[in-house]
C-alpha cells in the first residue's frame, strides 16, 4: 500500500446538510455580488440559477454553447452554457456555468466537475461537515 | 461564511421572506424583495456588495435534495 499525503491550504466547515460556499460573481461592468453555491462532486458541469442572468449582463441565455441537463429526477431539459468569472474562497476562477430557462428561479446553484472540481484539489470530511482546498 | 452560518441557524424563522429573495450581510438582512436583480441594485446603492443574496423558498422544508 502506498500512503499519498496531501497539503491544503484552507479547511472550512459547513453549517448546513450539504456543502455550500459563498462565491463571488464578478461581471463585465460593476460590482460584484455573492451569492451560495453547493459543491456538488456528483454534478457533471455547474448549473447556476438562471435569475442572476441579467445582473452579469446576459440578456439572452439562448447564446452560449447549448447543453443538456439531467436532473437528479431524471428529467432531461436544454440548457446554455455560459463563460463565468468567479471568486472561489478568495481564488479567482473561470469556469463554465450552464443556465437552464425551464428550472425554476431560486434554484441551489451547484459547482460541478467540469471546469470547477477540475481546477482543484480538495477534499471532504462529511462526518466533520468540513473540506480541504 | 459569517453570513452562511446566521442563514443555517435561522432558515426556519424566515418565512416572513418565503419566496422573497434577501441580503444578509453579517447577521442582518439589508434588503429583500421579488426579484435578484431588485434586491442586488438595493445593496449596491448601499454600498453593501458583500451582501450574500439568496431567496427563500416557499417550500420552508429546506433540506431537500437536488441530486
Amino acid at each position: 500500500m502506498m500512503a499519498i499525503t496531501r497539503i491544503f491550504s484552507q479547511s472550512h466547515t459547513y453549517p448546513g446538510g450539504r456543502p455550500e460556499v459563498p462565491i463571488r460573481i464578478h461581471r463585465q461592468s460593476g460590482r460584484p455580488f455573492t451569492v451560495i453555491a453547493a459543491l456538488d462532486t456528483g454534478a457533471y458541469m455547474s448549473v447556476f440559477d438562471h435569475a442572476i442572468l441579467p445582473t452579469i449582463g446576459i440578456n439572452n441565455v439562448t447564446t452560449g454553447k447549448r447543453v443538456w441537463l439531467t436532473a437528479a429526477n431524471g428529467q432531461q431539459d436544454q440548457g446554455y452554457e455560459h463563460s463565468l468569472k468567479i471568486e472561489f474562497l478568495g481564488r479567482p476562477m473561470t469556469i463554465p456555468v450552464a443556465f437552464c430557462p425551464a428550472w425554476p428561479r431560486g434554484m441551489p446553484n451547484l459547482l460541478g466537475n467540469a471546469g470547477f472540481f477540475g481546477q482543484l484539489i480538495i477534499a471532504f470530511e462529511h462526518g466533520f461537515k468540513r473540506f480541504s482546498v | 461564511m459569517q453570513e452562511l452560518d446566521w442563514l443555517s441557524k435561522n432558515r426556519h424563522s424566515l418565512q416572513g421572506f418565503a419566496g422573497l429573495w434577501i441580503g444578509i450581510l453579517g447577521s442582518r438582512i439589508e434588503a429583500s424583495g421579488q426579484s435578484f436583480e431588485e434586491v442586488e441594485r438595493d445593496l449596491g446603492a448601499m454600498r453593501l456588495s458583500d451582501a450574500l443574496i439568496v431567496r427563500i423558498p416557499e417550500d420552508t422544508r429546506w433540506d431537500y435534495l437536488i441530486a
